[in-house]
């Protein structure tokens, strides 16, 4: 059989996992010792040379290529490690538009052939031929601090942005709480008037059928309102009502299928003024349906 | 909003259990009053309302926690229990000038020009309609000057006017006052009060937003 040969530019997806820009640096690395020009399209579309065979083209959105035609062989992507370039710590106010804004990039990897899609697991033997006359060797080791917990649930929760991963655990950590006593880890005095008790993470899912798990705990005089939970898109979404009736545990399973990549969002809403009462959310497991 | 200056009202893990009740009427109750604060006292028929502002004004003691007075107080307005019935009206204005040291003429004229009692006020307590004994008793209460007034639904005695005129001379008069204020009426608490302490199942809970405390109050009524 005849090998085909490339008429257009090399791509490499490198989306904003934690470690993104060693690993850009080390395709930077990797094109230049190969004798080939690295251009990074994100920043210079108008520049990058698409029908180039010796360019690489380097970009964090898996769509770019697809959009611009790039066949398969010609595409490489790097989903290195199940993380995020996000600390959550840092700027919590523009943390719920960092994670739209990155999580959608993860996302989009769902995209790509699977067998296009390289991971750490690739690179433990050393250098791989990600595309042809391209090998990309892996960065030195970064010395990296330990996950805060809140980075720690963030980082477990954008596992599913990995095709080949199912399910991911949503902590309680990455949500929004609307509670008069605070929510530390979850826990909601849910007194006071109607409203959303609890709402996020907004992590961007990619299209499909997405189910949602998660455990709602009242107590006696919590369990007496109604609640409206609600699980989809921030606009488009399965809605449920009910009442608990008594004080305990109730596991709520809801499935909503996403016809376009777009932000999730669990939420729990309280239908009546409450004068006393508690809930506690202990997060939410999703998985792929 | 609550004021910072010393609170001229503390009232700390205070309760009632009545004598043979199985349980408390209401426990731990907590808040204090600024010397113009205005705060609501909300809850369904029962909760412990009047018993409450009674403890507040000295006629009942608590049998938990302590009530700590730092500006004067009235007795709770809307309650007689304190008129002599055999004693006239103006009897009961002349004692309760001597009790409070002022001067009784002087608070003869405040009465009569409130309450609008004229020749009654000659008659025995006892047999004023209960009309009357609001009015006298809002009257004394106006009378006499408090830091803090004790309101337990008087407002709602009397024809339209009368009510006009009471909340005139409660809100608008005495603007800088404190108030504790039972009531059921929403629209009156809404509009004169800053904050709630709203009584539910024995269990008392502050709200300084006054609208989400009406809402939340409305909510309990409903069901």
């Amino acid at each position: 059989m005849k090998k085909s040969t490339l008429v257009t530019a090399s791509w490499v997806v490198v989306p904003p996992f934690r470690h993104d820009l060693a690993w850009r640096a080390a395709v930077v690395r990797a094109a230049e010792a190969a004798g080939r020009h690295v251009y990074d399209i994100d920043a210079t579309p108008e520049v990058a040379p698409v029908g180039d065979p010796d360019a690489v083209l380097l970009t964090s959105d898996a769509f770019r290529p697809l959009q611009a035609g790039a066949p398969a062989e010609a595409v490489a992507g790097l989903m290195i490690e199940p993380s995020i370039r996000i600390n959550p710590d840092e700027d919590p106010e523009s943390l719920p538009q960092d994670i739209r804004l990155l999580t959608d990039l993860m996302g989009r990897m769902a995209a790509l052939p699977p067998e296009r899609i390289f991971r750490q697991r690739d690179f433990i033997s050393g250098a791989v031929e990600i595309l042809p006359k391209l090998t990309l060797s892996p960065p030195p080791a970064v010395h990296a601090p330990a996950l805060s917990p809140r980075h720690q649930a963030l980082t477990n929760a954008v596992a599913l942005l990995d095709p080949a991963s199912p399910e991911a655990i949503w902590a309680p950590e990455l949500f929004n709480y609307n509670s008069r006593m605070g929510a530390g880890g979850g826990e909601l005095d849910i007194t006071g008037r109607p409203r959303c008790l609890l709402a996020g993470p907004y992590i961007v899912l990619p299209a499909g059928r997405w189910r949602a798990t998660y455990k709602l705990k009242f107590d006696q005089r919590g369990s007496r309102a109604r609640f409206r939970v609600d699980w989809g898109g921030v606009e488009d979404f399965l809605s449920e009502e009910f009442v608990p009736g008594r004080a305990g545990v109730f596991e709520i399973i809801q499935e909503y299928t996403w016809l376009t990549p777009s932000p999730a969002e669990v939420r729990v809403i309280l239908l009546e003024g409450m004068f006393d009462g508690q809930m506690v959310f202990s997060g939410a497991e999703i998985s792929r349906v | 909003m609550q004021s910072r200056e010393t609170p001229g009202l503390r009232v700390i893990q205070v309760g009632k259990t009545y004598h043979g009740a199985p349980k408390p009427l209401f426990q731990n109750i907590n808040f204090d009053l600024g010397r113009s604060d205005r705060l609501a006292i909300l809850g369904r028929n029962g909760q412990g309302k009047s018993t409450l502002i009674k403890m507040l004004g000295g006629v009942l003691p608590q049998t938990q926690g302590r009530i700590e007075w730092r500006m004067s107080s009235s007795w709770p307005i809307g309650f007689a229990g304190g008129f002599q019935g055999s004693l006239s009206g103006l009897d009961n204005v002349r004692f309760l000038s001597r009790l409070y040291n002022r001067d009784y003429h002087e608070t003869l004229d405040r009465v009569d020009d409130f309450a609008e009692l004229g020749k009654s006020l000659r008659n025995p307590v006892k047999h004023y309609s209960s009309g009357m004994r609001a009015r006298l008793a809002f009257g004394l209460s106006l009378a006499i000057e408090f830091d803090c007034y004790l309101i337990d639904e008087l407002v709602a005695v009397g024809d339209a006017r009368f009510q006009q005129k009471c909340q005139e001379a409660l809100f608008e008069h005495r603007a800088h006052r404190a108030f504790l204020m039972a009531s059921h009426d929403t629209q009156l608490i809404a509009n004169y009060c800053d904050r709630a302490l709203i009584i539910e199942d024995g269990k008392a809970k502050v709200f300084d937003d006054i609208h989400e405390a009406v809402d939340i109050y409305a909510w309990l009524r409903a069901t």
